[in-house]
C-alpha cells in the first residue's frame, strides 16, 4: 500500500507530491491525465525539432484553431488549438456552470496547460485575513522554485514581493514594454505619489532558451512555459512515486487511521477503493468541491466560491516604437503595474500588461473591419501603440460564484450547479481605475482607453477558490491550516479551495507554496507521532 | 434557399473534393476537415483525424450548419481497428457536429453496405449508417464512382489497365455493378444538404444507376475511354487473387488494393433499391 495519495496533476498536486517525496514518503498520484491528441502532438514534435526560421508557418494552422480574439479579450484559451485541457471534466462532474466562466480540467497538468504563467508571491498585506503569514509560506515559495523556472528582475516590485528564486530567468521585454519601462522609470516619483508601482512581469518560463516565436498564447512548441506535467515527468524518475492515470476520484472517507478513496475508472466506469495514510486533494476548485460535498453528503447546500475578477483594459502608448509588428518576441505578460490607492479600493489592484501579438492583429481586423483596408497605415499606427492590460481585483471587491451539489431525489448525488453573482463594486472600481490611469497618462507614457474597458464575469480569469477556506477555528465548510475539514481528518485540501481571500496579484504560485507547506507539515506530524 | 456553411471530411479525396466544389457552385461555404490543415489553403481548413475527437466549439465558431462525412481510413485492415477508427470516429464526429448546434448531416456510405454484407467495409459502413440514421442524418450510398479522373476502386482498376498489357478480370468478369458518375453524385449530395431533415423511411439514398454493368464491361469501357488500345482480358476466379492479397496483408505489406475490396466487389447487394434524384426548389 502506498503511504500517501495525491489527487490531481495540476500545480497543487505536483507541489504536494514533491513535498512528500522530499520528506521521504511513498506517493501515488491519481489523475485522469488527458493529453494532446496524437495528430497535434506529432505536429508539435515536428515543429520543436526546428528553429522558427526553419518552420513553414502554413503548417501551424492547427495551433490557431478556436483562438478568437476580439476587443473583449481572448476566447477560452487552448493548447496547440486543442480543447483537451477542459475535455470531459464538466460532463463527468455533472457540472452546470455559466459559459464564459471557469471550467474544470481532467488533463495531465490540469489548468497549467493553458495558464498565463504569471507568478507573484503574496506578502503579509496580501495575506490579511489568512491564518498563516508570509514567513510561513516563504520556505515553500523557495521549494517550488526548485522545479519551476521564474522570470524575475530586481526592481521596485521586488521590495514588496521578494524574488525567492536563486537563479531567476532573464526578462525579455519587447520594444513596447521596454519603452514604457524607461518612460516610467524617469517619472517614478510622480507615479509613486499616485500609488502606482511597476516592474518586469514574473513569469514561470525558461526564458533563457526562448526562441521568440511569439506562439506563447497558443502553446510553446519548445515546452518552455511551465506546465506541471513537466514536474510529473520529473517525479516519475523517483522510485517512491507512482503515477496512476485514468482515475476519477469520487469520494473520500475515514476508516480507522486510514483514508479510503473511492475512484472510478475513467474508461470503464468501474469503482474501487484505494487506501492511504493521508490524502491530498488538488483536483481544482470545482473537482475538489465535488469530492468533498459527495463525501460529506451535503446536498442542496450552497457553497460560496470567491474569485479575483479580471477586466480587460486597452492602453495606447504615446510613442509608436519602430518595428513592433516585425519584432520577434514572446507574447506572455511582460510587465506589472500595481495600484494602491485607498480612494479606489481597500486592496491593491494588479495589472498585467501584454505587448503586441498576432491576437491583437485579429482583434483589430474585427474591430476596424473595412476601415483598416481603406486607411493606409492605420493598422501599424494603432497596433504599434496598443498594449492590453488585464486588471485583477481583490476577491473582496469582485463578484463570486455559488456552487450547489443537488441530490437526485433518492439521497444520491446528482448535478453540481454553479451560478455567478456579480459584485456591485467591481464595475465602479474598474471605471475609477481606468480614469485614474487616464489622469496619469503623461507619467505612464500611455493612455488608458477608459471607455473601452471590458468587465468579465466572475470566474472568467480562473482565479477562483475559497470554497472551504482555512481558519484557525474551522466551522462546517472551513478547513484548518492543514487543509483538513473537521469531518474528514487526514484528508487535506491543497488547492485554491482553501484560500480565505484571493488577492489581486495572481493565484497559482501561492497555491503551489501552500500545497507544499501543507504536505510538508502533514508528513512531519506522522514522523513525530511515530 | 439559405446559404449554408458545410464541413466536409475527406475534402482532399476524390469524391470529397468534387462534393466540396459542387457545394461552392451552389453558393455554400465549405470548411474542409483535413489531417494537415494549411494556413493559406484556398478554403478554411480545420484539423480532423478520424481517430481523434473534434472540438464542437471550433465548428460552432465557424458557424457550421451542415456536415458531409466522406472520409474513411482505408489504412486499417483488421475489423477491430476499422471499427475503432472509422465507426467510432464517425460517431464522435456526428456528436461533435450535433453538440456544435447541428444542421443537415450527410453520411457518405457505399452501395456495398447492406444487411448481410460480406465485406468488412460493407458491414462497418452499415453499422455506421445506423448511427447516422439514429441522429437524423441522411445516408447516401453511392454506387461504383466513375469519372474523368477516377479515384477509389475505379482509380485502382485504371492504373492496372494502364500498366498491364494483359488484364485479369476477377470473378470471370461476370459480377454486375451499379455505377454512378462522380459529377452526378456530387450534385445530388450538394442538393441534399439543402433538403429538410429526412423522414426515417426515406433517409437512405442510393446514388447509383439502376442499369447494371458487368465488371468485364466496366474494364472494357475504361480501356476505350482512355484510348489504351488493345488489351487482353483474362477472366479469372477471384479467390486466388484474394488469397494472395490476404497473405500480403498478413505479412504487413501495404498495397493499393485490399483483399476486403475484392470481397466487397464480388459480393454486391443482390436487391438494391434505387432512389430518384432529389428534386428541390
Amino acid at each position: 500500500m502506498s503511504e500517501y495519495l495525491v489527487v490531481g496533476s495540476g500545480p497543487a498536486g505536483v507541489s504536494a507530491a514533491s513535498a512528500l517525496l522530499d520528506c521521504g514518503r511513498t506517493v501515488t498520484l491519481v489523475d485522469v491525465g488527458l493529453g494532446l491528441e496524437s495528430a497535434r502532438q506529432e505536429l508539435v514534435e515536428r515543429v520543436a525539432q526546428q528553429t522558427p526560421d526553419q518552420w513553414d508557418r502554413r503548417d501551424l494552422a492547427p495551433f490557431y484553431e478556436g483562438a478568437n480574439a476580439d476587443a473583449k479579450g481572448l476566447s477560452l484559451k487552448r493548447l496547440f488549438g486543442s480543447d483537451f485541457p477542459y475535455r470531459s471534466a464538466s460532463e463527468k462532474l455533472g457540472l452546470e456552470i455559466p459559459t464564459g466562466t471557469l471550467k474544470p480540467s481532467f488533463a495531465l497538468g490540469g489548468l497549467s496547460n493553458t495558464w498565463g504563467a504569471v507568478v507573484m508571491p503574496y506578502n503579509d498585506t496580501d495575506l490579511a485575513g489568512w491564518p498563516i503569514r508570509e514567513a510561513e509560506l516563504a520556505p515553500h515559495y523557495r521549494s517550488v522554485c526548485k522545479f519551476m523556472p521564474i522570470i524575475a528582475s530586481v526592481d521596485d516590485l521586488s521590495a514588496n514581493h521578494p524574488i525567492y528564486h536563486e537563479s531567476p530567468q532573464p526578462s525579455l521585454p519587447g520594444r513596447q514594454v521596454s519603452h514604457i519601462l524607461t518612460h516610467m522609470s524617469k517619472r517614478r516619483e510622480a507615479l509613486s505619489r499616485a500609488g502606482i508601482s511597476f516592474g518586469h512581469a514574473r513569469v514561470a518560463m525558461r526564458s533563457r532558451d526562448c526562441q521568440k516565436c511569439g506562439l506563447c498564447l497558443h502553446g510553446c512548441p519548445y515546452d518552455l512555459i511551465y506546465n506541471s506535467r513537466q514536474t510529473i515527468e520529473l517525479l516519475k524518475q523517483n522510485p517512491r512515486f507512482t503515477y496512476l492515470p485514468s482515475q476519477v476520484v469520487r469520494a473520500v472517507s475515514n476508516q480507522d487511521d486510514q483514508v479510503l478513496v473511492r475512484v472510478e475508472d475513467f474508461q470503464t466506469g468501474q469503482m474501487r477503493d484505494l487506501k492511504a495514510a493521508r490524502c491530498f486533494l488538488g483536483a481544482g476548485v470545482l473537482g475538489t468541491a465535488r469530492i468533498v460535498l459527495e463525501s460529506l453528503k451535503r446536498f442542496d447546500r450552497p457553497v460560496r466560491m470567491i474569485d479575483s475578477q479580471h477586466n480587460v483594459l486597452p492602453l495606447l502608448m504615446f510613442r509608436n516604437p519602430k518595428g513592433v509588428r516585425e519584432e520577434r518576441s514572446h507574447s506572455l505578460c511582460q510587465m506589472f503595474l500595481e495600484v494602491n490607492d485607498s480612494s479606489l479600493s481597500r486592496h491593491g489592484i494588479h495589472l498585467q500588461l501584454y505587448g503586441y501579438s498576432d491576437m491583437f492583429n485579429e482583434a483589430f481586423s474585427k474591430l476596424a473591419g473595412g476601415l483598416a483596408a481603406k486607411v493606409p497605415g492605420l493598422r501599424g499606427q494603432f497596433l504599434g501603440r496598443l498594449l492590453v492590460a488585464l486588471c485583477y481585483l481583490h476577491s473582496d471587491e469582485s463578484g463570486h460564484l455559488t456552487l450547489r451539489l443537488e441530490s437526485d431525489g433518492e439521497g444520491r448525488p446528482g448535478r453540481m450547479v454553479a451560478e455567478t453573482v456579480p459584485s456591485s463594486s467591481a464595475a465602479a472600481i474598474v471605471k475609477r481605475l481606468s480614469w485614474k490611469l487616464f489622469r496619469h497618462s503623461s507619467s505612464l507614457g500611455l493612455m488608458a482607453a477608459a471607455p473601452a474597458v471590458h468587465i468579465t464575469p466572475p470566474g472568467r480569469g480562473f482565479h477562483t477558490g475559497g470554497s472551504f477556506p482555512m481558519s484557525e477555528t474551522p466551522g462546517e465548510f472551513q478547513v484548518d491550516t492543514l487543509g483538513q475539514l473537521t469531518a474528514l481528518p487526514r484528508v487535506h485540501l491543497v488547492d485554491a479551495s482553501v484560500f480565505p481571500t484571493i488577492p489581486a496579484t495572481t493565484i497559482t504560485y501561492t497555491v503551489m507554496a501552500n500545497a507544499h507547506r501543507i504536505a510538508t507539515l502533514a508528513s512531519q506530524i506522522d514522523s513525530h507521532s511515530k | 434557399m439559405s446559404r449554408l456553411t458545410v464541413a466536409v471530411t475527406g475534402a482532399q479525396g476524390y469524391a470529397g473534393s468534387l462534393i466540396a466544389n459542387a457545394l461552392e457552385a451552389r453558393g455554400h461555404t465549405v470548411v474542409e476537415l483535413v489531417r494537415r490543415p494549411k494556413i493559406d489553403a484556398p478554403r478554411k481548413q480545420v484539423m480532423f483525424d478520424l481517430s481523434q475527437q473534434l472540438d464542437p466549439s471550433v465548428l460552432r465558431d465557424l458557424g457550421v450548419n451542415g456536415l458531409i462525412h466522406v472520409a474513411w481510413d482505408f489504412k486499417q485492415v483488421t475489423s477491430d481497428t476499422i471499427r475503432r477508427v472509422n465507426r467510432n470516429g464517425s460517431i464522435r464526429l456526428f456528436d461533435s457536429f450535433l453538440a456544435a448546434g447541428g444542421g443537415t448531416g450527410i453520411f457518405i456510405s457505399t452501395i456495398a453496405a447492406f444487411d448481410g454484407a460480406k465485406s468488412l467495409y460493407g458491414q462497418i459502413k452499415r453499422e455506421t449508417e445506423q448511427e447516422a440514421l439514429q441522429r437524423g442524418f441522411w445516408v447516401v450510398r453511392p454506387g461504383l464512382i466513375q469519372g474523368d479522373e477516377p479515384g477509389g476502386i475505379v482509380g485502382v482498376m485504371l492504373k492496372l489497365v494502364k500498366k498491364l498489357p494483359i488484364v485479369p478480370v476477377l470473378g470471370y468478369g461476370k459480377r454486375v455493378l451499379n455505377p454512378i458518375e462522380a459529377s452526378v453524385l456530387s450534385k445530388w449530395v450538394s442538393q441534399l444538404v439543402e433538403a429538410p431533415p429526412p423522414s426515417v423511411e426515406a433517409a437512405i439514398v442510393v446514388a447509383a444507376r439502376p442499369e447494371r454493368q458487368s465488371l468485364d464491361e466496366i474494364v472494357r469501357s475504361l480501356i476505350q475511354k482512355n484510348q489504351l488500345g488493345r488489351r487482353l482480358l483474362i477472366p479469372l476466379p477471384w479467390q486466388p487473387v484474394w488469397l494472395a492479397l490476404r497473405t500480403a496483408e498478413a505479412l504487413g505489406l501495404k498495397l493499393n488494393l485490399r483483399s476486403d475490396s475484392i470481397i466487397s466487389l464480388m459480393n454486391q447487394n443482390p436487391n438494391p433499391t434505387f432512389s430518384d434524384p432529389p428534386v428541390f426548389s
